[in-house]
């Protein structure tokens, strides 16, 4: 969760990068990175296509540099960029159903992710398994429903920043979150 | 404390206690109704290994060269056009995007005027392959890069953006 401390430490970053300081701007990349793209990933399911969006994220931030005014939460309008992104690219690929997943095989990042644990072959197929169902069953949430969650679950956000950059009312998010942990509990009470 | 499911009243409370983040105090009050409601319970239950079942999704790692290939393109930007950059320069400075459309519309109709023109004075069609229609193509697409920012910029009113 963004603390005030880490609010003012992102704006004056930014005002920095206003001003024309590169260090700054890579210091905002260096907090933001991972989770920009660890978000547009689990919004569009394809690594390599997160990586692109997110990379488009920083670019907007870095061409909007000049006119940037603290007024606003950075990660709001930071996460306001991405997820744009992301709601397009989805409502772009709707109809596209053979679209290429390019990580569709998790174990590729796990076994980079953990490394000095070693688990066994059935704890491995376990979390596969495990994994596919979860991603699945966010697959199956409409796409605002899904930003929501992502955003309340990984992001930690209130429910006030997620509607600001969802562009909707509190109440509006409290619904759109209620109803996609429903459908959440139903795809995944097995796994308990 | 009221049954949030009978009730219907601040349903995400039930979500919030199972997730853990509601204060020390309500997580407390809340406790002592979930004891004595069999819905509650279940609820709390089953929002428990979701939220479990979420924590397991891991991210991919980030590839090496991404910042490589982020900073490629901010190079790409710096080099691009200056009207580019002053459109950006023009629309956002004030945080008002009220100069973006008389503009966008001045270049539309700056561009319909050059393609009527040239027929008429008997000019040859653009080729393709020449260099300058290359750049003239590149410059197209910053165009429509840029007038999907101010899209979505025009979005952050400045309500939700003081706020």
């Amino acid at each position: 969760m963004t603390s005030a401390f880490a609010l003012e430490r992102d704006a004056e970053l930014m005002l920095r990068v206003r001003d024309g300081d590169s260090v700054s701007f890579g210091l905002l990349l260096e907090r933001h990175r991972s989770p920009v793209i660890h978000f547009l990933y689990r919004m569009v399911l394809n690594h390599a296509i997160a990586e692109e969006l997110a990379q488009e994220v920083f670019l907007r931030v870095y061409r909007s540099r000049a006119t940037y005014e603290p007024t606003a939460k950075f990660t709001t309008w930071l996460f306001r960029i991405a997820t744009h992104l992301a709601l397009n690219w989805i409502r772009d690929k709707k109809n596209e159903k053979n679209q290429e997943q390019l990580d569709a095989d998790p174990k590729e990042g796990i076994g980079l992710q953990v490394a000095d644990v070693r688990p066994t072959v059935e704890q491995t197929m376990v979390r596969d398994v495990r994994m596919r169902e979860v991603r699945n069953a966010i697959e199956t949430l409409p796409s605002k429903q899904r930003a929501a969650v992502l955003m309340h679950k990984y992001q930690e956000m209130e429910y006030s920043q997620i509607a600001k950059i969802l562009r909707c009312s509190e109440s509006a998010v409290k619904s759109l979150l209620f109803r996609a942990y429903e459908t959440l509990r139903l795809r995944l009470a097995h796994l308990a | 404390m009221q049954c949030p499911i009978r009730t219907k009243e601040n349903p995400e409370v039930l979500i919030e206690y199972s997730s853990g983040r509601l204060t020390p105090a309500v997580a407390a009050m809340f406790q002592s109704h979930v004891e004595s409601c069999a819905d509650c319970r279940a609820f709390s239950k089953a929002q428990r290994a979701a939220w479990d079942a979420l924590d397991s999704w891991e991210p991919m790692p980030i590839t090496a060269d991404f910042d490589r290939k982020l900073y490629a393109r901010i190079d790409e930007y710096e080099k691009s056009g200056w009207w580019t950059k002053l459109w950006h320069r023009s629309t956002w400075q004030s945080g008002s995007f009220g100069s973006a459309m008389p503009i966008a519309t001045a270049c539309v109709t700056l561009a319909v005027g050059v393609m009527l023109y040239l027929p008429l004075n008997n000019k040859p069609a653009m080729d393709l392959s020449a260099p300058q229609t290359k750049i003239e193509s590149s410059d197209l697409d910053q165009i429509e890069t840029t007038l999907e920012d101010i899209e979505m910029f025009k979005q952050l009113t400045p309500a939700a953006a003081r706020s």
